[in-house]
This record gives structure tokens, sequence and C-alpha cells, in this order.
């Protein structure tokens, strides 16, 4: 495991290029566009104001770097650096904008949600879809890039309407049967949309791409309902995650509850592996060293033996959002593995097997856990917590690894490069690369952790 | 209560009646005043005898005395004590013998009467201890009524509070209840409420936002607009496509295409679960039918199970025509019968398992039993062997001492010491001609020894190869194991578990029937359930059976043969305990069996010295 030097960044903007080759990160008003194998600045460009939000097009030739102070929106293409292209919303304001997903039109929501612009890079043409609703997850284009499934409020009621990416013709527009729709999400393989209800009530919605309902689930009544939603990559699982601190796995056939995830802060079947990360002692505690990166790591993780409890956040219950119920769910892209983190136990990552449909693993962490991510090619989950160390599982063990360098770098959120061999550490103004070893290193690696642990 | 006082013997009344009578009647004689004050001391009567006979009777009035008796005694029914008189001038005689009757009778009535008295006064006696015990039951027993009485009082008013608080307790549930039910009326309208509100709220925001919405985008906003150097193509390369009824069927066309593939894919996903679900149910089948079809031809079966195969080898036979097409139909088509013919299978199946389970327990008991009589046929051998052995010894004692007595006799006489010289000659060559055959023997044993040793060292050698190799064999499994991936390895396992355990079974399975045969053939079961019950790992049984006979012929000759010069007076008692182990099961037989013993090693000893 290798790490790059550190380098300036503002607002955690750093993203790899779709197709992997290239890295860009903001700092200020420049935008700096490195090559990932070489780390060399291939493109600096610089915007007119700083920069709060930065995307790839799908296709990793443009850049679109948003100021929504200003209502500006400037995009860069990398093939062209002398190519420049700059969308002014005026006095309409600009609270977000994204890419289509065939990387020529951008779309950008005005302040208040009066409307959302359809900017076109290939003719003059603008289209505006009207009433968009201001929700948690309002805009979802399918995987595929050919549809988009777009919330919507009109008198007092939820709509969704499904566009054509192609021309942005509306293909279907229904109503859908919730209080006040919070997100709409589809399934990987485009022919499902699931749209959940706020948090007030429990509610998930399952439509074909035809606008017909398909299912509606409700897991309970009158307490606070769903918190966070995930698909399994094969469409296969919708996984919900709710106030109660459960998580409730949907099938695709019935659409009917398979299984449900408690996350209880006392765990003790025993076949469940709990790691537990612990401060550096000396070694032969438990005679081998948890880590064996090239530098001392300050933490490392110990086998607890269950029964184990877990530390648990007593939450204000007389403040808005509370601190229970999942709020992070995440599904390995081979689908076999799930994580959560349950918001009240916020320094474990539980892991699930959705093969056995139980919990497999258990990490608890000193910190709070911040994020976590998979690899986009194996069963290899990266964390953070908030600390100046990112952590590693997968299904034969775990590492712990301290980020090097002078100071105290905090990671505080990670994005995996495309192949999963290396991954982006964020902390509040820097970031750095680690390189994990090539495929057969890594195996060789985690086998002989795996072997230890 | 006053019952028991009138229980009295009436004879004993009647007595004491007749006594009154008799008191009153003394009243006439002439020596009432002394008899009034005998009966006033009547307890101290035995002293007062002599004294109370003086005064009755003196030298003056004997006469008197005597009529005056005999009257007393006619009145009683006794016979006069006068002679019956010839005359009536002539004076009475006394009849001295009828004095003494009298005398004799009155004695044992008077020892009579004691008695009696005596029994009534400890009658008297235990009934008042009966009636004092009776006293104190019914007091016990008042006190607990008393205490009974209080306590269901108590558990009376327990029971009145308990109810009262059970009311209070279903008041407060109602209570509760009524609150629940206000609560959540109240969360209903609050509800209603807020969202009447809400949406009361959302029609101005959108309002506002509507009027903001002609303000801002209305005016045309020079600002609203994008630079850009210049157009690029699109990803596709194609050109933009106007919005026309065309474009717009051809996206339907396109969504519903879609929605087929997924149909399409997720129906063929199902057809291959199908399939393969078909194919486990068919080889399932199949196997079932593989395991039963061979017990049909047992006689011992069940009529009902033959029959149950009967009926599915019928419903077998259309089947069999169009195996392959069977599969082919829809399900409901063949459903039915597919589920039919499997659940009789499985019933088979399961009948077969339970007997065959049944039969297990059976065996079990069985080879119980065996054990059992096995031992007992130990030990009967094992007696046998040990009374063979002491008759031996008790022949060889004999003949001892009845060379001492020659030995001893001889010294008298000169002729008897010449002809124990020959006698001592002829013994001398007996003992040689023993003592021969005794260190043949040891030779003998020597020689067994030496061989059991090297059975012992060879089944050391073959344990240690069989111990290597299944150290190695499970090395390999270990290896075979761990060379699958991680995700396999759960699966793997299992499967191995699985496999592992079906051995296991072939095994048990194959065992038993082997070891029938070998029981009836060998004829001596004993060696080779008990070897293979203590020792599972034992290279094959019958040479275990042949050493552990060796070993049992050795022990017991070796304890037997303790050679002279290993055995020294105060070892006797050693060799006595180190031997008891081989008797332990038998305790009847012990003590003379360690007697035995002692006298053989002490006859040893004399044997040595005897010994030139």
């Amino acid at each position: 495991m290798n790490f790059s030097e550190v380098f300036k960044l503002t607002s955690q903007l750093c993203k790899f290029s779709p197709d992997g080759k290239y890295l860009a990160s903001c700092a200020q008003y420049r935008l700096v566009v490195r090559e990932v194998r070489s780390l060399q600045v291939l493109q600096l460009f610089t915007c007119l104001d700083q920069v709060q939000h930065l995307e790839w097009s799908a296709d990793s030739l443009f850049i679109l770097c948003a100021m929504y102070k200003r209502g500006l929106v400037q995009v860069w293409s990398l093939e062209q650096p002398e190519w420049h292209c700059r969308i002014d919303e005026g006095s309409a304001g600009l609270v977000a904008s994204c890419w289509s997903p065939d990387g020529r039109h951008i779309l950008n929501t005005t302040e208040f949600h009066l409307r959302i612009t359809v900017w076109s890079l290939c003719t003059k043409s603008v289209s505006y879809i009207k009433y968009p609703k201001a929700c948690q997850q309002g805009i979802s284009f399918s995987r595929d890039g050919r549809y988009l499934a777009l919330a919507e409020r009109r008198d007092c009621k939820d709509y969704v309407s499904i566009f054509v990416c192609s021309d942005w013709q509306l293909l279907r527009h229904f109503d859908t049967d919730t209080q006040d729709l919070a997100g709409i999400e589809w399934a990987p393989n485009g022919c499902v949309l699931a749209v959940w209800d706020t948090c007030l009530e429990y509610k998930v919605l399952l439509y074909s791409l035809d606008g017909r309902q398909l299912a509606a689930y409700c897991a309970y009544e009158w307490s606070l309902g769903v918190k966070s939603v995930a698909w399994s990559p094969s469409s296969q699982f919708l996984a919900v995650g709710s106030y109660d601190g459960k998580v409730r796995i949907l099938n695709h056939v019935t659409w009917k509850m398979l299984t449900e995830f408690a996350h209880p802060a006392a765990i003790s079947d025993p076949r469940v592996v709990v790691y537990k990360e612990a401060e550096k002692s000396p070694r032969g505690a438990l005679g081998r060293p948890a880590c064996p990166s090239f530098r001392a790591a300050e933490s490392k993780y110990e086998i607890a033996a269950v029964p184990v409890s877990l530390q648990t956040l007593k939450p204000a219950a007389d403040r808005a959002n509370p601190k229970i119920g999942v709020g992070l769910l995440a599904f390995s892209p081979d689908s076999y593995f799930l994580a959560t983190r349950n918001d009240n136990v916020p320094n474990a990552v539980w892991v699930w097997d959705m093969q056995k449909l139980r919990l497999f693993v258990v990490l608890e962490q000193l910190g709070p856990v911040r994020s976590f991510q998979w690899d986009p090619q194996r069963p290899r989950l990266a964390i953070c917590s908030g600390g100046s160390k990112v952590y590693l599982w997968s299904p034969a063990g775990c590492v712990s690894v301290q980020v090097p360098g002078e100071g105290d770098f905090q990671v505080l959120s990670l994005c995996w490069h495309v192949t999963g061999a290396s991954l982006a550490l964020l902390s509040k103004d820097h970031f750095c690369l680690c390189f994990l070893e090539t495929e057969d290193e890594a195996d060789g690696a985690i086998g002989q952790l795996g072997a230890h642990t | 209560m006053g019952d028991w006082m009138t229980v009295t013997d009436p004879g004993l009344s009647s007595e004491s009646k007749n006594i009154s009578q008799y008191t009153s009647e003394t009243k006439m004689s002439p020596s009432s005043l002394y008899l009034q004050k005998v009966l006033c001391s009547s307890i101290p009567l035995s002293k007062n005898v002599h004294s109370f006979f003086s005064a009755f009777c003196t030298e003056e009035n004997i006469e008197q005395s005597i009529s005056y008796l005999d009257q007393e005694l006619t009145t009683f029914g006794f016979p006069s004590l006068y002679e019956e008189s010839k005359g009536k001038e002539t004076k009475r005689e006394l009849n001295i013998v009828a004095v003494l009757n009298c005398m004799n009778e009155l004695l044992i009535r008077q020892r009579k009467n004691l008695l009696a008295q005596e029994n009534v006064e400890t009658q008297n006696l235990k009934l008042g201890s009966d009636m004092d015990h009776l006293q104190s039951c019914y007091a016990k027993l008042k006190e607990q009524l008393e205490t009974s009485r209080r306590e269901m009082i108590g558990l009376q008013e327990r029971d009145r509070q308990l109810q009262c608080k059970n009311r209070n307790l279903h008041q407060l549930l109602k209570n509760e209840k009524d609150e629940v039910q206000k609560l959540q009326n109240i969360i209903a309208s609050r509800a209603t409420q807020y969202n009447h509100d809400m949406k009361r709220k959302e029609r101005e925001y959108n309002k506002l936002k509507e009027r903001l919405h002609q303000l801002v985008m209305n005016k045309k906003d020079k600002r609203i607009a994008m630079e850009v150097l210049n157009y690029v193509g699109r990803a596709d390369g194609k050109r933009g496509s106007w919005r026309t009824d065309k474009s717009e069927a051809r996206n339907e066309d396109e969504m519903y295409k879609i929605l087929l593939n997924d149909y399409e894919y997720r129906q063929k996903q199902i057809l291959m679960e199908n399939a393969e679900l078909k194919k486990v149910l068919q080889q399932m089948k199949k196997e079932m039918i593989s395991l039963l079809s061979p017990q049909k031809q047992k006689p011992i079966e069940k009529a009902d199970d033959s029959t149950g195969t009967g009926i599915s080898d019928v419903e077998e036979d259309p089947g069999e025509l169009s195996r392959e097409s069977i599969w082919d139909l829809s399900c409901e088509t063949v459903r039915e019968q597919l589920t039919n013919s499997i659940r009789k299978q499985w019933r088979i199946l399961k009948s077969h398992v339970e007997k065959l389970d049944n039969q297990v327990s059976k065996v079990h008991l069985e080879g119980f039993n065996d054990e059992d009589v096995i031992s007992r046929q130990d030990h009967e051998e094992e007696t046998e062997k040990l009374e063979l052995e002491i008759q031996q010894c008790k022949e060889m004692i004999k003949t001892q001492q009845q060379l001492l007595q020659q030995l001893a006799t001889t010294c008298d006489d000169d002729t008897t010491s010449l002809l124990q010289d020959c006698y001592l000659l002829e013994e001398k060559e007996r003992l040689k001609e023993e003592w021969s055959l005794f260190k043949e023997q040891k030779k003998n044993f020597e020689k067994e020894r030496r061989s059991f040793t090297e059975a012992a060292i060879r089944l050391g050698l073959e344990r240690k190869a069989f111990e290597e190799e299944r150290a190695s064999w499970l090395k390999q499994q270990f290896l075979n194991m761990t060379t699958f991936d991680h995700q396999n390895s759960e699966n793997v396992r299992l499967f191995s578990a699985f496999s592992g355990s079906s051995d296991r079974d072939n095994l048990t399975v194959h065992s038993r029937p082997r070891q029938k045969p070998y029981r009836v053939s060998n004829g001596s079961p004993i060696c080779t359930s008990k070897l293979t019950k203590s020792l599972p790992a034992s290279p094959s049984t019958s040479d275990f059976c042949q050493t552990r006979s060796c070993v049992s012929e050795h022990s017991s000759i070796s304890v037997l043969n303790m050679t002279p010069e290993e055995t020294r007076p105060n070892q006797v008692g050693g060799e006595c305990a180190n031997q008891k182990w081989s008797v332990a099961s038998r305790p009847a037989s012990q003590d003379g069996c360690c007697s035995e013993c002692s006298w053989t090693s002490t006859n040893s000893h004399v044997e040595k010295d005897g010994l030139p």
C-alpha cells in the first residue's frame, strides 16, 4: 500500500473520471486535472469563483464546475482546453447542477425549485421542466442513461415524470400514492423505480417503467419511517433502512420482505466475527501485528469474543433528524454483501452476508464512521471515520492503515478508482491517493492477512 | 366419656355385692366389732393376719366361732363344717377335711379377687392415660382449627384486596386505553390539521412560486444565457431529432421493448431455476427408487411397504414411456402425479429409515447382551483354568507332604532308613525329572514371552504406521479444503461434512454385517467385540485376538509359575497383591486363590531347599 503526496483541495471536490484515467480536483477557483497513473497535472482551469460542485461527464470529456452562489456553471473540455462554456442562471439562482447521462446536456435546478433548465451543448435549445420537487433525491437517471425519473409536486400531490433522455420527451407521468415523496431511485436494470415517502411515514412504492404500480410496502405505522434505500447491483434486492434501526430486504419477484436485519447493540451470535479497533498496544497481546503496512499503525483490529456489546448513542428525542436508524447502506458490487451503519451505533459498520441473509461481520471503530464505499471490482470495503486512518475490510480480514505524512490527515471522505487499484482520501483541505497493490499482490496480502486474523 | 367407667366386670361387681352382703350379715356375728375393725383396716391385712385371727377366735369361743363360720359358709353354699350327725342329740363334730377344703377354696377366691382387682386398676390407669391423650389431641385440634380459621380469614382478606387491586388496575387500564384512544384521535386530528395546513401553506407557496416565476422568468432576463465557444457534437454522432409523434411512438416502442426484454430475461431465469429443480427432483426420485427397490427382493419386508413400492412402480410405467417429454410438459399436468409419487416414495423411505433405526436400537441391545454373555463365558473359562491350577497345586502339595512324612519316618528305623534311602533315591530321580520338566516349561514360557513382546512391538509399529497414514490423509483432506476459494469454502465444508457423515454411515452399515459372520464362524465372539470396542484403531481383529489370547495365557502362567529364583518369602504378599487383578471380578474365589498362590510359592521355596 503506497500513498501519494498530499495535494490541496477545497470543499472535498475531488473526482476520478469515469474512464479512470484522470483525476479532477478543485482548490478554491482552480480546477486541476491530473493523470491518475503519474499524478502529473494535465490541465489547469481557472473558474470565475470558488467551485461548489464538480462533476465529470459520463464520457470523461467534460468537467462541470458549479458556483451556486453566483448562479454560474462553467464547463471545461479535456480534449480542447481552449473550449469553454459558461451558463448563467441569472436572477433565477442555482441550487443544483448535474450532467445528463449522454454528457451533452446539463440540468440546472433554480432556486426555490422553480424549474429545471436543460441546457444542451450540441444545440442552442433550452428545455424547461416545471414543478420539480424539492426533496432528498428527486432526480434519478436509469443506469443505461436512457431515462430520467423526476419527482414533481403539483397541487399538493406528488407525481413522477419519466423522460426519455435522448430528446427530453415526456414518456410517462403518474401520481404516486405518497404523502410527501422523499426520494426516487431506478433499479440498476432500469425497469423498476423505487419511490419512498417522507420519514414521517414508512412507505415504499415500486413502479414499473410504464408507470404501473408494482407493489407498495409498509412495515409499520405511526413512527418515523424510511431513512435510506439501496438497490443491489443485481436488481434482486431492495434494501430499506429505517428509523427503527432495521434494514428490510425486499425481493424482486413478489416485492415482499425477505428478511429484516436488526442492528442490536449486543451481538451474541457466535458465527458473527466482531473486529474491534484497538489502540496500538505492545505486540504480543495477540501475538501478531494486525497491520503489516510499511509504517507502524497506531491502531489494529482485534477479534472480540462474542457476546459483544457495542457503544450506543442516546439520541436527542426533542430535535429534528434524530441520530437513530440506518442512515448508510451499500451493496458490494457482486451483491454478496451489504454494509450498513446504524446512526445510534455510530462506531460500527455491519456487513451482512446476502447469500445466507445473516450478519457476517461487525467492525467497531474507535471513532464514528463518516463514510464507507465498496471497491467497484471486488468485495472490499473502505471505511473512514474522520481520523488519520483508512480501514479496509474484505472477507479475508481487515486492516487499519495510517495515512502517512506530517500533520494530521483527517480522512473525511473517500472514493475508489473505477478499477479498485487506488483510493482517493479526502480531508478538509487536502487529498491524497492511496495505491493498493495490483490484484495478485493485493490478493496475496489480503490472503496473508486473512491467515493472520 | 363416662362410658368407660361402666365397662366393669359384671362378675366382679356381683362379687363385691356379695361382699357387701356378707359384711352386712356379719353385723349379727358376735365378733362383729372385730370384723368391722378388720374391714376398716383391710389394706394392711397381711400384717394383721395373726392379730386378726387371734382376735376373732379365742380359747373361749371356739365353738361359737366354728358354728358362726359354718353358718356363714353354708350361706355361701359351702358344705357344712360339721360332720353329718347321725342323731339329733349327738354333738356335731368338726369335719377337718371340709374345713381345709373350705379354707383352700377361700384362699383361691381371695387370690382371684386380688388378681381381678389388679387388672381393674391397671385398666383404670390405662384408660386414664388414654383419656389424657385424647384430651390433649382434642385441644391440639381445636387450636389447629382456630389457626386455620384465622388463616382463611387472612386469605379472604387478601383475596378481597387483590380483587380490589384488580378492579383498580382494570379501571386504570381502561383509563389508559381511553387515553390512548384519545391521543390517537388527537394525533389523527393533528395529522389532518397538519396536512390541511401544509396544503394551505403549499398552495400559498405555489402561488408565490408562480408569481416569482412570472416575475423572474417571463421578464427577458438577459443574464440567463449560455456562452459556448462552439457547439459540440453529440456523443453518438447523430444529429438531434425533432420531437414528433413518430418519435414519441418510437420511445414507447423502445420502452416496451426494454420491459419485454426484462420480463423475458426473468422468465428465462425462472425457467432455468425450474429446470434445475426438476432435475434435482428427478434425481431424488431415481435415487429413492434405487434405494428402495433392492428391499423389495427381501422376503422379510413388510407387506404394506411392498405394496407401496408396487403402486409407485405402476405409476412409474407411463412416465417411463416418455420420460423426456414428461419434464417438458408444463408443471400443472404432471405436478399432481409427480408430487404424489414423490410423497409416496418419501413415506416409504421414512418408514424404512424408521425401521432401520429400530433395528439399530435392537442391535445395540443385542450387542449389550452379547457382551454380557461374553464376559460370563470369559469368567467361566478363567475359573475353570484357575480351578485346574488349584487342583495341580493341591496334588503337588500332597506329594510334597508325603515326601516329608516319609523323610520324617525314615529317621526312626534303620531298615526303613534303608528303604527310605531307596525311596530318597527314587524321589531324587523323580525330582530331577520334575526339575527338568520345569526347566523345559520355563524355557517354553520364555519363548512365549519373547513372541508376545515381538507381537507387541509389531503392533506398536503398525499403529505408528496407521497414525502416520491417518495424519497424511488428514493433511491432504485439509489441503483439499483450503485450496477452494473463500466463497466456496462454506459450501465445500458443508459438502465435505455431508460426505463425511455419509461415509461414516456407510462404514457403520458395512461393519455390522461384517461382524456377524465373523462371530458365527469363529465361534468365539469374546475377543473380537471387546477388542473392537476398546481399540478402534486396531489393524485387524484376528491379530488382536491372537495377541490377546497370548497375553492372557502369559499372564496367568507367569503368575502361576513363579520360578524359585524369583520368589523370596517376603515377596509373596506382593505377588499375591499383583495377582489380585486377574481375579478381582470374583471376590468369592479371591481369597482361596490367594492362599493357593501363597501355598505354591512357599512350596516352591521348600522345593528349592530340597533340591541339591
